[in-house]
């Protein structure tokens, strides 16, 4: 009969940022490092601006041939609420320019982190 | 007053207004064509194919100028011409932005050939084609008056439409080709405008191009040393680059010659300098696309008239047949197995439909040198234009 007991609830969150250029980029890391977060995981992205613009483009298509960096990344990191919290704070006070989208999750469990 | 000067002023004003209205309008366009709603739309393969050619754009321009409601009379027309005129310099600066040297070496040796056999076909079969219905429309006239419309149709055959969106449906096999067919969308735009600058230059013509291509020179330089200088928002990017751009445009204006040139030197300087103003100011070109193109579309419908006698359409039924005989066949001949694998795929007819830039040649040379040749030159360019972009989708059905 397999374990009915639930697993612990995690009290980590997982915390998406979604930073659209490379100069709002630069402050995540910043505040990443000064809340205590040192392991993210950085993905290259596109918006679907970006995707609807690459397949229409009206005067200038040469682009397509390469491989196209938008500046775009998101942010992907499981850490501590406080630690989150400490670095939301730190980006709510930057230009709205440079402030980049984020969103937290609660995680219900947690594989392969060191606690 | 006497009465003559005063019934001119006061008709003068509701003109300028509906000039306004018209300018208003066009803003309005631009901006709907960066909304959610706009977005959407490209979801539908016959809007795709409408937005990403600029026809809705130009219908809605048709609608408003003398051949429609006539919002704007045919005498009022001049007044529209600072816009144009800048939206002309934009869609150089768009052009150019794509000469970057890293992306010029990463084009391959097979888009190459295939850019300049079509070009080189495309002008010659194109020149003829025109040069032919002209002397007939025409007998008494020479080739030197035939030669600017005869260039203009020519130059604006170059190339095809980089929009794919319209045509899905693409298998994987035809990846590789489709980047193909956008990345000689792009060099044909940048061959279309050398082609139309260079080849149907007069000595005067010579003149005017290299002042303005001076003048460009010295603009980039110096949009590079303010924006160096500035740690500015957006807004203040903007604002330099409608600056240089006015200032490129005025210039060519006031030699009679076209802001295209000019304006693609500028976008070619700017990708190929270092800095991250640089950067950003290409991020904001780029994603002005849209918008730009919808003002310049809704414009070119404004100048837009019929009633030029037979020759715009003879023109645009003999290259619009050269576009669906010889552009497959030149892919064809260039790409050999790698076009051949895209089978049955969509992407086989994208290079029959004409760029956009041939909308833009159009109207630089009516901009230039008002006429009924360049009139009807802008009749055939918008003719074949709607044809060849709504051939593939028909052709598309039916497989």
């Amino acid at each position: 009969m397999p374990d009915a007991t639930p697993a612990p609830r995690s009290a980590a969150q997982l915390l998406v940022l979604i930073a659209r250029t490379e100069e709002s980029f630069d402050p995540v890391v910043t505040a990443l490092l000064d809340a205590g977060i040192t392991g993210a995981t950085v993905l290259e992205s596109r918006g679907i601006g970006a995707i609807i613009r690459s397949e229409m483009p009206i005067f200038a298509g040469l682009a397509a041939l390469l491989p196209q960096a938008t500046g775009s990344r998101v942010v992907l990191s499981v850490a501590q609420p406080e630690r989150i919290e400490a670095l939301l704070r730190f980006l709510e006070q930057l230009p709205r320019e440079r402030r980049p989208i984020g969103v937290t999750l609660p995680v219900s469990r947690v594989l392969g982190l060191e606690s | 007053m006497s009465d003559a000067a005063s019934a001119s002023t006061l008709g003068g004003i509701p003109q300028a207004v509906a000039a306004l209205a018209v300018g208003g309008t066009a803003l309005l366009v631009a901006f709907a064509s960066l909304t959610r709603p706009a977005a959407r739309l490209a979801r539908w393969p016959l809007a795709s194919a409408l937005l990403g050619g600029g026809w809705i754009a130009l219908a809605c321009g048709l609608l408003l100028g003398p051949a429609g409601i006539g919002l704007l009379k045919v005498e009022s027309l001049g007044e529209l011409r600072p816009l144009t005129q800048v939206g002309l310099a934009w869609i150089g600066l768009l052009v150019g932005l794509q000469m970057k040297s890293s992306l010029l070496a990463a084009v391959p040796t097979t888009l190459w050939r295939w850019s300049v056999l079509d070009a080189v076909v495309s002008f010659l079969c194109a020149a003829t084609i025109t040069g032919l219905v002209l002397r007939w429309a025409a007998p008494a006239a020479s080739l030197r008056v035939l030669w600017p419309v005869m260039s203009l149709i020519a130059a604006g055959t170059i190339g095809w439409s980089g929009e794919l969106r319209s045509l899905r449906g693409l298998d994987t096999r035809a990846a590789g080709v489709a980047s193909l067919v956008q990345g000689g969308a792009g060099l044909g735009s940048a061959l279309a405008i050398v082609c139309a600058d260079l080849i149907s230059l007069s000595p005067d013509g010579s003149r005017s191009l290299l002042a303005t291509l001076a003048v460009a020179t010295a603009a980039a330089f110096s949009l590079r040393a303010v924006l160096g200088s500035t740690a500015g928002t957006d807004g203040r990017l903007t604002l330099a680059l409608l600056g240089t751009l006015a200032l490129i445009a005025g210039a060519s204006a006031s030699v009679s010659a076209s802001p295209l040139p000019g304006a693609f030197l500028l976008g070619l300087v700017v990708t190929n300098l270092r800095g991250a103003p640089m950067r950003r100011l290409e991020r904001l070109v780029a994603e002005s696309e849209p918008a730009v193109a919808a003002v310049f579309f809704l414009l070119a419908g404004v100048l837009l008239r019929a009633g030029f006698g037979w020759w715009p359409w003879l023109v645009a039924g003999g290259v619009l047949a050269l576009r669906v005989l010889a552009k497959p066949a030149m892919a064809h001949l260039a790409l050999g197995d790698a076009w051949s694998a895209t089978g049955a795929s969509a992407l086989r007819t994208a290079t029959v439909r004409q760029a956009p830039i041939a909308v833009a040649l159009a109207v630089a040379a009516l901009q230039a040198r008002d006429g009924e040749d360049q009139r009807g030159a802008l009749l055939a360019v918008v003719a074949i234009g709607v044809a060849s972009g709504v051939l593939p989708l028909l052709w598309r059905r039916r497989a």
